[in-house]
Parts: structure tokens; C-alpha cells; sequence
């Protein structure tokens, strides 16, 4: 494009703006798959909201004004969520919990009127809301404890929400069916939404694997890739991308050769899951009449939908370390209890098989008695009882 | 007014699902109902106080309470945090 300019000498206006596609070729980016799966669609990309709000103050007359907008905002954001809250409840106890927190705060009355005390300081509903976020996250900062910490991020993501809900944008409404969302983070709320618009795919710049986000997006059989870096700022609107919730690996305008190998083996899995269709409901007996068990293996309760979707005789191992993985400290018995039982209930009366906390050192959760770096030690199985008396 | 003081014994600390079942449980009351820490005081039935109090496992905590039914809100509240909010 610089060659064209000095060569042309005088621009066109159509040589200025090229079609991304002209500018760039094809360019891979690397996350971490936390949803399996392969799509191909169109990038939709939610810029992060920049929160830099030039104007300081209002002038008085329009605080009134300001007070509704806001009050509006709260109400647009209040009834999305008693709206998710309806959906969730099938779907995950958990995100049902972190779902039902936001709107705890979204309804807690001292921080409201915080928020509109800044409004009437002459702050613009946008600066109320930032400053008393930002000031409640402050305290969270200091804490000495990073499961807290972590609170600041949630924090963060109704804030960013919120600001949306402000400048009147309704994201999720407009996004076409068969999108592939890039965000900088997604909510479970939005998730949901991006499910119902037909989303076929989510690259996130930050989130954990077992965050109640990716959980969703595993529930909800929607590939996804996260901490992909910079991914909202690389990657053009609109343009067609690969997501590969196998390997973490995001192609952005694919030459036609990348294209064609991923359309295969995108084609080879869905015929594959056909194939599983047709099979799924016949018995599995071997050709001389020996009938096998078919079961499954279970990370965590959401997966036991699928599994008796697909027609599974049972759960033949449930990986019970994931509970302290996805918790991050060491679950109380009656925490696993309500896990298990909750498994156990959903497949009665076919038989679940638990496996003992299989924890390499790679899985550290916190009040673990062992440090080590060999992921292949730890403490495995029944190592994790030999030290305990009890 | 009753005070009583409260200790923090789940690992986790008061994260958000403790934070959300102690608000959840405050809001039965008709009095009110402070957590105070280090001279800080936030009201019991805010979310966002609860939760920025980042009580931390082993933090003790000042239970102040006053109404008509300050005495059941600071058994039925002790007891809540002498559970560990059903966490270990």
C-alpha cells in the first residue's frame, strides 16, 4: 500500500481504505483451548470499552436527567439478569450462584445510592459508576487473599457492562448468527446471549479455563480459546477466522489451503458426531453377542447432560481432583457431598465410578501439604491419604 | 445494640458466595446490622460492603447489631460464621 501512494503520487480515497484482507494475509494466533471444537465464521469483535470519560462534570441542570439515564441503565441490566437467572438454573448451580452475586450487587441499595451521591456531586452517570467501582475494587486490591483479589475482576466485568448499557449498546442483539465473538473478557450473562444469537465460536483475550465463562461455553458446545493477547486490536472486524478449541490456535483470513484442510476437519467431525448419532442409541454388543458397558468420563457435573444425551450406561470415572482445581482450595466434606451426590442422582440408577484426587503437582490447590515440581509426583490417589491419621 | 465478635474460619475467606448467603441472611432482620473491622464498619446487608471487607480466613470481625430482633440476628449470624458458611 505504501508503494501504491509514492507511486500514484496523489491517493485515492479508495486506495487508503483497503479491505483488511488486502492489507493483511493470513496470521495464526496461539491461546489456550478451554472449549473443543472447530468453527469457521466471520469475527465479531467487542472492543474493550476505553473508560476514559473526558468530561469531569455536569452542569446542574441535567443531574435529574442523569439520575434517570442511570436509573434506567439498572433497570435494563437488573431484568437481563433475573432474564439469565431463568435460563441458568438447568444448566449450572454455580454460574447460577455467580449470576444471582451480580445481582445481589446490582440491587444493593448502599452502593446504588453511593453511585447516585456521585451523580448529585455533579459526576456524569458514566464517572459515578466508574469512580465507585473503582473505589470498591481498591479495597479488594488489598487484600491478602487471592481468592479475593480475584473478586476485583468480577467486579470489573459488571463495570465494563454497565458502561455499555450506558452508551446504549445492545451488543448482543445485533451480532449475525454463525459470528465468532472476539471480547476481551465475556460474562456468563453474555454467553448466554451470544448462544441464543447463534454464535458459532469465542476467542477471549483474558479468562481461566475454569472460569464460569469456559465452563458455559463447554456446557453450551461452543469452541473457545482464551488469552489469546491483543486479540481484539490484531484481528478485523468481519473478517473469516478459524478457531481451534483443540489446540488454542486461531487463524485469521485463511489462505485457501488453511481453509480447505480446517473445512475437513470440521466436515470429518460432524460426520463423525452423525456417525455417534446413528450409533448412539443402538446397544453396544460386540458381533458374537457380548453386550459392553459403554460409559463416560466426567469433569464436572454439567458434563452429565451430554452424557445421557449420548446415551452413556453409566459414568465409568468422574476425576474428582477438578473440584479442587476449579475451586482453587481444598473442598470441605459436605462441599463434596453436594458434588457427588448431585453426579450420582443425575445418572441413578445407572452406576458412577469416583476416582480418588488424582493430584500430580501440577494441580495445586491451596492448604496443599506438598510442594513439588515433577507434575508426575504429588500426590496422586491414595498418597494424598497415607500422610493424613484421621 | 448487641456486639459480639466473629471469627472468619472457612479457608476461602468471605468470598462471594459466603459474602452472598451472610447478606442474603441479614436482610431477614429488621435491625441493623454492622460487620466491623480495624474501625471500619460496613453494613452487614450490602453485598458490595460484605465483600469488600475481604475478610480473609482467621480475620476477626466486631458483629454489631441493634433492633427488636438484634438477638436472634446475632445468634443466627455467629452461627453462620461459625460454620464457615458450610465451607471448610
Amino acid at each position: 500500500m505504501i508503494n501504491n501512494e509514492s507511486e500514484s503520487g496523489t491517493t485515492k480515497k479508495e486506495n487508503t481504505i483497503a479491505a483488511p484482507s488486502q492489507i493483511l494475509g493470513e496470521f495464526v494466533m496461539k491461546g489456550i483451548p478451554s472449549s473443543s471444537g472447530i468453527s469457521i465464521g466471520k469475527a465479531y469483535i467487542i472492543q474493550p470499552e476505553t473508560l476514559a470519560i473526558p468530561e469531569e462534570y455536569i452542569s446542574p441542570d441535567i443531574i435529574p436527567d442523569e439520575t434517570v439515564r442511570f436509573e434506567n441503565a439498572l433497570e435494563e441490566m437488573v431484568s437481563e439478569l433475573y432474564r439469565v437467572l431463568s435460563k441458568i438454573k438447568i444448566e449450572s448451580k454455580n454460574v447460577y450462584a455467580v449470576v444471582e452475586t451480580n445481582l445481589l450487587i446490582l440491587t444493593d441499595s448502599i452502593f446504588i445510592d453511593s453511585i447516585k451521591k456521585r451523580i448529585r456531586k455533579g459526576y456524569s452517570v458514566e464517572n459515578a459508576v466508574i469512580q465507585e467501582f473503582d473505589h470498591r475494587k481498591q479495597k479488594l486490591k488489598l487484600s491478602k487473599d487471592a481468592i479475593l483479589r480475584e473478586r476485583g475482576i468480577e467486579l470489573e466485568l459488571i463495570k465494563e457492562r454497565f458502561i455499555r448499557v450506558l452508551r446504549n449498546r445492545t451488543l448482543t442483539y445485533s451480532i449475525a448468527p454463525n459470528s465468532i465473538v472476539v471480547a476481551q473478557s465475556v460474562s456468563p450473562a453474555e454467553i448466554i446471549n451470544f448462544r441464543e444469537a447463534g454464535v458459532i465460536g469465542i476467542i477471549t483475550e483474558l479468562g481461566g479455563i475454569s472460569s464460569h465463562s469456559s465452563i458455559l461455553a463447554r456446557t453450551f458446545e461452543i469452541p473457545e480459546v482464551i488469552g489469546v493477547k491483543d486479540a481484539t486490536q490484531a484481528i478485523p472486524e468481519n473478517v473469516l477466522i478459524i478457531v481451534d478449541g483443540y489446540s488454542g490456535v486461531i487463524t485469521a483470513l485463511p489462505d485457501k489451503k488453511t481453509l480447505e484442510e480446517y473445512q475437513r476437519r470440521k466436515d470429518k467431525e460432524g460426520e463423525q458426531k452423525k456417525k455417534l448419532g446413528k450409533m448412539m442409541k443402538l446397544p453396544s454388543v460386540t458381533t458374537d453377542g457380548k453386550a459392553i458397558h459403554l460409559m463416560t468420563n466426567v469433569n464436572f457435573p454439567e458434563e452429565i447432560e451430554s452424557s445421557l444425551l449420548y446415551g452413556a450406561e453409566g459414568i465409568g470415572l468422574v476425576r474428582t481432583e477438578h473440584l479442587i482445581t476449579k475451586l482453587g482450595y481444598f473442598p470441605s466434606e459436605d462441599e463434596q457431598f453436594v458434588w457427588y451426590s448431585e453426579i450420582a442422582q443425575q445418572m441413578y440408577p445407572s452406576p458412577v465410578t469416583f476416582r480418588a484426587f488424582d493430584l500430580g503437582s501440577d494441580k495445586y490447590a491451596e492448604g496443599m501439604p506438598h510442594h513439588e515440581n515433577n507434575p508426575a509426583l504429588g500426590f496422586p490417589g491414595i498418597k494424598f491419604f497415607l500422610p493424613k491419621k484421621e | 445494640m448487641i456486639e459480639a465478635e466473629v471469627t472468619v474460619v472457612n479457608r476461602a475467606g468471605i468470598h462471594t458466595r459466603p459474602a452472598a448467603s451472610l447478606v442474603k441472611l441479614a436482610a431477614r432482620f429488621k435491625s441493623e446490622i454492622f460487620l466491623i473491622r480495624d474501625g471500619f464498619a460496613i453494613n452487614a446487608k450490602s453485598i458490595i460492603g460484605v465483600m469488600t471487607l475481604a475478610a480473609e480466613q482467621g480475620s476477626k470481625l466486631t458483629l454489631r447489631v441493634e433492633g427488636e430482633d438484634e438477638e436472634s440476628a446475632v445468634n443466627d449470624i455467629s452461627a453462620l460464621f461459625a460454620s464457615g458458611f458450610g465451607e471448610e
